[in-house]
């Protein structure tokens, strides 16, 4: 029986002194890759109470590549990540959720390293649950979620967006005559000058089983210039020359899964595929490499387990999409890194297996496999430093 | 004696410790503080002082942790991490805590830890107020009188605080010290009124009781506590309970029932925005048992039977808006068996074992322990106890909400396996010494399956290496009594955090306690300690070590009147969390110095 036997171990440690130690701590805020950092990820721990950032410097494989995780590890259970680049290096920025009406925390950390601490504020509890940010040149585009704001902020000469000095900002329920439903800004993109934002409409409490809108918004007042009601439950935003492409996850029930195909230049739908290619799963990410035209698509459901699929502009004529790979688990996040020609996976796991992946774009084969245990955390959100 | 908890007590063979409520008296201490002084048992309190609060025994969860109050379980299907907070203290004859090696009378074992409350049966005739900082006041009252050849007892208690001390707050940036506000908790008080009537003779009994209460729920400290942030939401409810017991023979018979309402008000929709405004939870539980104790020459045996029935209904905007499950039901039973038989050297060498089978809406699952014991004279014993114990899912971990949890009916019992080695002295000093290993395995953890919904999963696992001690002993007048617990409680779970300390399971805590008492005055000096305390899953997210002395006196000024002043938390040593090596406001601060005094007259 290995209690015992484990027992009259734990005596003999329990006579050299098994008694108080001092607490160890999270990780400190010194960088080994830095500068050289491929990607930014972040992780929760399993009980959802804390979090952490690290950094991946990418090799050949997983084996030749250098993680180095908690470089901020102070970090809540829900929190995003997503770099720009500032000056003359790449910046993070993290934006931790709060639920507390404290104001969600952000903070832009230094990825060439130059800068030891990140810079942290709170913005205003006015703007709550950031879902998508847009750094170009001078200017932060920042959709937030809980709120129903859209904004266009100045950065700062430390590479923080002044959340609390908007260029312009527009409430899309009050100022947008969208307040039929509770509009919820969930995705951004930016289309020949263009702010083109992905709406989740929400109607009661919590049921987004209806029809989401695509907002087209001067870059500069973020004056309305046309939308398009979408299906329901828009879900993630692809563009492609003037075509944008949006999941809709309908119902949690598959029978209303679609992808649309937007003609931006005429904002109307001009195609749309629904979820049989997909064995009828849940659509959820998309992500389009432009040059080749190539889609990648998460589907998927608890109890079934998550797929990654790829397919190309011929899915609306009928055609079948690849498989290349399946999880047991949520995929929450894909994120394409088309410099690299790589698209990563967050696959959060269902008994310990979560793991952040990289695909090669071409041939569709598995990379690079970060384990949990070598991220130190469940992947929650992962962005390629470009 | 100073040390209980021992096999030559007779409550139970194995590892035990007793405490009655009244030694402490004047000391402004609620259930959560005397479970404080438990070897292997610690606290988890998220608000200040009378808030809420749930123990954790041997580094098991607190819905493993099995609460009885008077052999009655209380801890619910629908609510399986008991609220400390909810028991009053004014009719407390003495609070039991087993660890390890459960008696069968407790036919639900939790996983090896249950906590059994045991009220009084005969009333004091006792007038008692306290009055302590942050708007504290907690008055209570005893007074009992013979009726129908027994004694009729009636008690009575209200207890309430504002719970607004004051604190710094880091704004919740650590690296931004600039932002940094001093602040005073808001929305973190509480009331509770209870009402309680016993009638008691030989072993018969009836009691009935009542109580109501408030209990604020207070955000998240880090960045709050400032104006235009007050979360304004409570829980308020309202219950009541009936219970019998006969004594027929040499079977013991109860009967028992339950009913509580409570109202969740979220007026604001502050708690997680989901436009749970309002819900209302009602649920009713009933049940019997019967146990026998018999001697068959050698042999001592004691079984018990029962079951608990158990209904919560639910209403409100958690069925309204968001389209939760409206209504649970589930029947737990059990038969249970304990045998003890004396071996070799005259009894010196001695053999326990029990032997109970659960059962919860048609699932079954036979649970184990054995205990050797070797009594060496009247004063020395050693023992030696293996274990197996399980424990059902509860309602919203086996059928989901509706609202945000889906079910998993195919959910196992999360499942124990302990092995004890302790030894007990009794003399001029009192020594009770435990090493424990326990393995946890099936471990429900909630997890996120999709963006709308999380589900309860069998994926945790631990291992458990811990000792506890517990010590007293007489210097002159002066009284010294120490508990001290050490665990190395780690995750078995696959993943990242295989290892990793459990959280909320510090690696050591304790407390020292002395005492001394000569005529009319009673001084008291003990200090509290915790370390090695996590968080979090993955070791991110350490408390600082933590010490609270505490002090107090009190003093008889005759015709049965007493007075008592005390200072909790006297050098106001506050809890700190770390975070890239920087010190942090934790989501829930202590409340820091409190002065407190009363006074407590017998008429």
């Amino acid at each position: 029986m290995k209690s015992l036997k484990l027992l009259g171990l734990w005596a003999l440690a329990l006579a050299v002194g098994l008694s108080a130690v001092g607490c160890g701590g999270g990780g400190g805020s010194s960088s080994l890759v830095g500068s050289r950092a491929d990607l930014v990820y972040l992780v929760v721990d399993s009980s959802y109470q804390g979090g952490a950032m690290g950094f991946i410097e990418l090799g050949f494989d997983e084996g030749s590549s250098a993680v180095e995780p908690d470089v901020i590890g102070s970090l809540g259970g829900d929190v995003n990540v997503w770099t720009y680049r500032w000056g003359d290096g790449p910046l993070a920025l993290v934006r931790e959720y709060s639920r507390g009406g404290a104001g969600d925390r952000v903070l832009v950390v230094d990825l060439s390293g130059e800068r030891v601490d990140p810079v942290e504020r709170r913005i205003p509890d006015s703007l709550r649950n950031m879902h998508d940010l847009l750094v170009v040149e001078d200017r932060a585009f920042a959709a937030f979620f809980d709120t129903f704001e859209v904004g266009v902020y100045p950065v700062g000469e430390d590479g923080m967006p002044k959340f609390d000095m908007p260029i312009a900002q527009v409430n899309l329920s009050e100022d947008l005559g969208l307040s039929g439903r509770k509009p919820h800004p969930h995705r951004l993109a930016l289309w020949r000058g263009s702010l083109l934002v992905l709406v989740q409409n929400e109607e009661g409490t919590w049921n987004y089983d209806v029809p989401g809108v695509l907002l087209e918004l001067s870059s500069s007042d973020l004056s309305l210039l046309s939308s398009l009601d979408l299906g329901d439950n828009p879900q993630d935003l692809a563009i492609s020359g003037d075509f944008a492409y949006v999941t809709c996850l309908g119902g949690y029930s598959a029978s209303d899964d679609e992808i649309w195909k937007v003609d931006l230049g005429r904002m109307e739908v001009v195609s749309s595929a629904d979820a049989s290619p997909f064995e009828g799963l849940d659509l959820s990410e998309i992500e389009l490499e432009a040059r080749s035209g190539t889609f990648f698509l998460v589907a998927g459901r608890y109890g079934v387990g998550y797929r990654l699929y790829r397919f190309g502009e011929d899915l609306f004529e009928g055609a079948s999409p690849d498989l290349l790979a399946e999880y047991p688990g949520w995929v929450n996040r894909i994120a394409l890194d088309s410099g690299r020609k790589l698209l990563w996976v967050c696959h959060r796991g269902s008994r310990g297996d979560a793991s952040l992946d990289g695909y090669d774009l071409e041939s569709g084969r598995r990379r690079f496999r970060f384990d949990e245990a070598r991220l130190r955390g469940i992947p929650y959100d992962v962005s390629v430093v470009r | 004696m100073v040390v209980e908890g021992s096999p030559l007590f007779e409550l139970s063979p194995g590892s035990f410790t007793v405490l009655r409520p009244e030694d402490f008296e004047g000391e402004g201490k609620d259930l959560s503080d005397l479970l404080g002084r438990v070897p292997g048992l610690f606290v988890v309190r998220t608000v200040g002082g009378g808030g809420y609060a749930v123990a954790s025994v041997r580094g098991s969860t607190s819905s493993q942790v099995a609460v009885y109050l008077d052999g009655v379980l209380v801890s619910r299907q629908g609510e399986p991490a008991f609220d400390l907070s909810s028991v009053s203290l004014s009719d407390v004859e003495r609070v039991e805590v087993y660890r390890g090696y459960v008696p069968s009378r407790f036919g639900f074992p939790g996983l090896g830890a249950v906590i059994n409350v045991v009220r009084k049966e005969r009333a004091r005739r006792v007038l008692s107020a306290e009055g302590r900082s942050f708007g504290g006041f907690r008055g209570f009252g005893e007074v009992g009188l013979p009726l129908g050849g027994g004694f009729l007892s009636l008690f009575f208690e209200r207890d309430e605080s504002r719970g607004d001390f004051s604190y710094l707050n880091d704004n919740g940036t650590p690296y931004n010290q600039d932002d940094d506000y001093r602040a005073r908790r808001r929305s973190n008080g509480f009331w509770r009124d209870s009402l309680a009537a016993r009638w008691a003779r030989g072993g018969a009994s009836v009691s009935l009781s009542a109580w109501r209460s408030r209990q604020e729920l207070p955000a998240a400290a880090p960045g709050t506590d400032r104006d235009g942030i007050w979360s304004g939401a409570y829980l308020e409810g309202e219950g009541w309970e009936v219970g019998f017991a006969v004594p027929l023979s040499y079977l013991q018979v109860r009967a028992f029932a339950r009913g509580r309402e409570r109202d969740f008000r979220n007026p604001r929709d502050f708690v997680g925005w989901y436009g749970q405004r309002h819900s209302r939870f009602e649920d009713l539980v009933r049940g019997a048992s019967v146990g026998f104790s018999k001697a068959l020459g050698r042999l001592s045996l004691e079984g018990n039977l029962g079951f608990v029935e158990e209904a919560l209904r639910v209403r409100g905007d958690a069925v309204e808006r968001l389209g939760g499950r409206d209504r649970f039901d589930g029947t737990r039973a059990f038969c249970s068996l304990e045998g003890g038989l004396p071996l070799a050297g005259e009894g010196r060498t001695f053999l326990n074992g029990v032997v109970r089978y659960q059962t919860f809406n048609g699932d079954g699952d036979l649970g184990l322990g054995v205990l050797l014991g070797y009594r060496l004279g009247e004063k020395v014993l050693a023992r030696l106890s293996w274990g197996k114990s399980s424990r059902p899912p509860g309602f919203y971990e086996l059928y989901g909400d509706g609202a945000s949890i889906l079910p998993n009916p195919s959910l196992r019992w999360e499942e124990l396996e302990e092995v004890e080695l302790g030894l007990s002295l009794q003399g001029r000093v009192g020594v009770e010494l435990s090493l424990f290993r326990r393995d946890y395995d099936e471990v429900i953890e909630l997890v996120q399956a999709n963006p709308r919904f999380s589900v309860h999963q069998n994926l945790g696992a631990a291992s458990v290496e811990g000792a506890e001690l517990s010590i007293g002993f007489r210097v002159g007048e002066v009284l010294v009594e120490g508990v001290y617990t050490c665990m190395d409680a780690r995750s078995e779970r696959a993943g990242a955090s295989r290892g990793m300390r459990l959280p909320n399971r510090p690696q050591s805590c304790g407390s020292l306690r002395a005492s001394w008492g000569s005529g009319r005055l009673f001084i008291f000096a003990e200090a509290n300690f915790t370390s090695g305390w996590f968080l979090d899953a993955m070791e991110r997210v350490p408390y600082e070590d933590a010490l609270e002395t505490n002090v107090g006196f009190k003093l008889d000024v005759g015709e049965g009147r007493r007075l008592f002043l005390g200072v909790k938390n006297l050098f106001d040593e506050r809890l700190w969390m770390r975070g890239d090596g920087r010190r942090r406001t934790p989501w829930y601060p202590n409340e820091g110095r409190v002065l407190y005094a009363g006074l407590t007259v017998e008429f």
